[in-house]
């Protein structure tokens, strides 16, 4: 397997003793120049970052730029950001990057967020190292899904997805991702497993996928890539847990000796009453009778424009309160997270990790958030 | 002095002192950011309805003005050690510090210059950090301004009255007894 590390820079104390020597000075001279003791300067060298106006004042001593005394090296913080990948195409580096810039605005959240919960460690613990067999996967699935409270025979909609998704101590998070065909991504971040749900996202594009990126998160490879095999898993951990077998079965009996545009007009009245694609469906429908062929693609495409994107979802109204409201329903562990800091964020740091262009809206949110925070709710300490 | 405002301040005094931007004697300065901030379209219903009716009056620095060298040190610097996690001594818990706020104390650290905000974080890493004790409350800004004769008592008490009605952040006892020394009158105000 690749590992591949998110990368960041690290204190060279040491850089500053081999700087001295080359300018032939004594410790107690750099000191003197900067106005500090040469017990400061030890301190630097063996470790300890200096205050932003040394820095300054060091850099500027020792002619170089503060970077210079950085080293880069590699970020144990956060895990390499994983994408669904879809059969032999690769993810493309650029995407990679992306996704671990947009990770590490969240580092200090998490990193101050130390008494969080943590996945489930029951559930880790039977995937494992190992892949595990079709039958596991799938009795894993049917867990899921009792998990998120979904009816038996129901399809998960994605409200349930993000219900079950809390449920297993994944925190999720909206943002706007640059690339549109990327609806999620999944990364660690100081142990929080956490899913990056893009708001472009057709609500029904989401469900899959969301599922998908909980089995990285279930098969948590320790920062290691996810090999093909692991995607292949996902998916049919993903496609397992959307639809249960009776829901597939019951579906194709429905739709049996119907001519094509019958079958399509039944199966998208389907796809409306419960939420889910066309394409799903039929793809499990296949599992089933491999020679069903019924071609689904301009049908799904226009059903789905039926359907909002998750930031329409979120955005519905003009009112903080309801968005507030709705940011708990569907992601109440960040939420949490969010209002157990709320005394250290500011509105132009809630502006950014809520993604909210203007900071104005974010204190609409922060007044909102406070609100409920002091009416108890929640379960806030 | 030359003062930086942040969204918030600029929403507490701008109808105070609607030339705070555009006159010279108000020493005031912000960045495109905040401008951005204050005009574009809010999601949720309006707190400042009448923000619009400022667009002209809000002159803010481009980015060519504000990245000189000194400036792009600074903002390296804390971009840095935010970066490596720096834990605010006062809360034991690691900064965190919006891009804004990053570039506004970089911008008074090059200049200078004072802030004017109310953020309890940023003021508490610019004086742990950088020694940066240069703030001053929206409240401390109206007593430089009355001092100056740059504007009335009658420009502010309707203002006042209203950071109370929008449930703006509470200003310090010593802006509030300075205030009330200089106008003689009760601060009715946050």
């Amino acid at each position: 397997m690749t590992k591949l590390k998110a990368e960041d820079m690290g204190w060279e104390g040491l850089k500053i003793k081999m700087l001295i020597k080359d300018r032939g000075w004594t410790l107690q001279r750099l000191a003197t120049k900067i106005g500090v003791s040469r017990q400061s300067v030890t301190d630097w060298i063996n470790g300890q970052i200096p205050k932003g106006h040394h820095l300054i004042s060091l850099s500027q001593c020792l002619g170089v730029t503060p970077a210079d005394l950085f080293t880069p090296k590699p970020d144990d913080s956060i895990s390499v950001p994983a994408h669904r990948k879809r059969g032999s195409a690769k993810i493309k580096p650029a995407t990679t990057a992306e996704a671990f810039k947009l990770a590490k605005e969240y580092k200090s959240l998490f990193f101050n967020d130390a008494a969080g919960a943590r996945l489930t460690d029951v559930w880790k613990l039977e995937l494992g190292e190992a892949t595990p067999d079709p039958l596991s996967i799938k009795s894993i699935a049917q867990e899921l899904r009792s998990e998120s409270g979904i009816s038996p025979d129901n399809p998960m909609n994605y409200r349930y997805v993000f219900k079950m998704l809390d449920k297993l101590g994944l925190v999720v998070i909206f943002r706007n991702f640059h690339e549109p065909k990327t609806y999620a991504f999944y990364s660690k971040i100081y142990g929080r497993h956490v899913i990056f749900v893009n708001t472009d996202t057709n609500i029904m594009d989401l469900i899959f996928a969301l599922l998908h990126e909980a089995g990285h998160a279930l098969l948590d490879r320790n920062g290691e890539t996810f090999s093909d095999e692991d995607e292949s898993v996902c998916d049919h951990l993903a496609g397992y847990v959307q639809f249960p077998d009776s829901y597939v079965d019951d579906t194709y009996e429905s739709i049996k000796g119907l001519t094509p545009g019958e079958q399509i007009n039944k199966l998208k009245y389907r796809c409306r009453k419960y939420g889910h694609s066309l394409h799903g469906v039929v793809t499990k429908i296949k599992g089933i009778n491999p020679v069903f062929d019924l071609s689904v693609h301009g049908a799904d495409t226009n059903l789905k424009k039926e359907f909002p994107s998750m930031g329409q979802v979120l955005f519905e109204t003009s009112d903080a309160r309801e968005y507030v409201d709705k940011l708990f329903n569907f992601t109440p562990s960040f939420m949490k997270i969010i209002i157990s800091q709320l005394d250290t964020l500011s509105y132009k740091k809630l502006a950014e990790l809520l993604e909210l262009e203007s900071t104005l809206d974010a204190l609409e949110v922060h007044e909102e958030l406070t609100r409920r925070k002091k009416a108890g709710r929640d379960n806030i300490c | 002095m030359l003062t930086i405002c942040d969204t918030c301040s600029t929403m507490m005094v701008i109808r105070i002192a609607p030339q705070m931007y555009t006159g010279e004697p108000y020493e005031c300065e912000t960045l495109i950011e905040i401008r951005h901030e204050i005009l574009r379209t809010q999601k949720f219903k309006e707190k400042y309805p009448w923000r619009k009716e400022f667009k002209d009056k809000i002159h803010a620095l481009s980015d060519t003005q504000v990245n000189t060298g000194g400036f792009k040190n600074y903002l390296d610097v804390m971009q840095i050690l935010l970066k490596n996690i720096t834990i605010d001594e006062a809360t034991g818990k690691a900064f965190n510090l919006s891009q804004v706020d990053q570039k506004i104390l970089a911008r008074a650290l090059d200049k200078q210059a004072a802030i004017c905000t109310g953020d309890k974080g940023l003021i508490r890493f610019a004086k742990q950090e950088f020694e940066f004790t240069n703030i001053i409350s929206s409240l401390g800004l109206v007593n430089i301004w009355l001092r100056k004769g740059l504007i009335q008592l009658n420009d502010v008490r309707l203002v006042f009255d209203d950071w109370k009605k929008l449930g703006e952040a509470s200003q310090p006892q010593e802006d509030i007894k300075a205030f009330e020394k200089l106008t003689r009158m009760k601060y009715s105000g946050v």
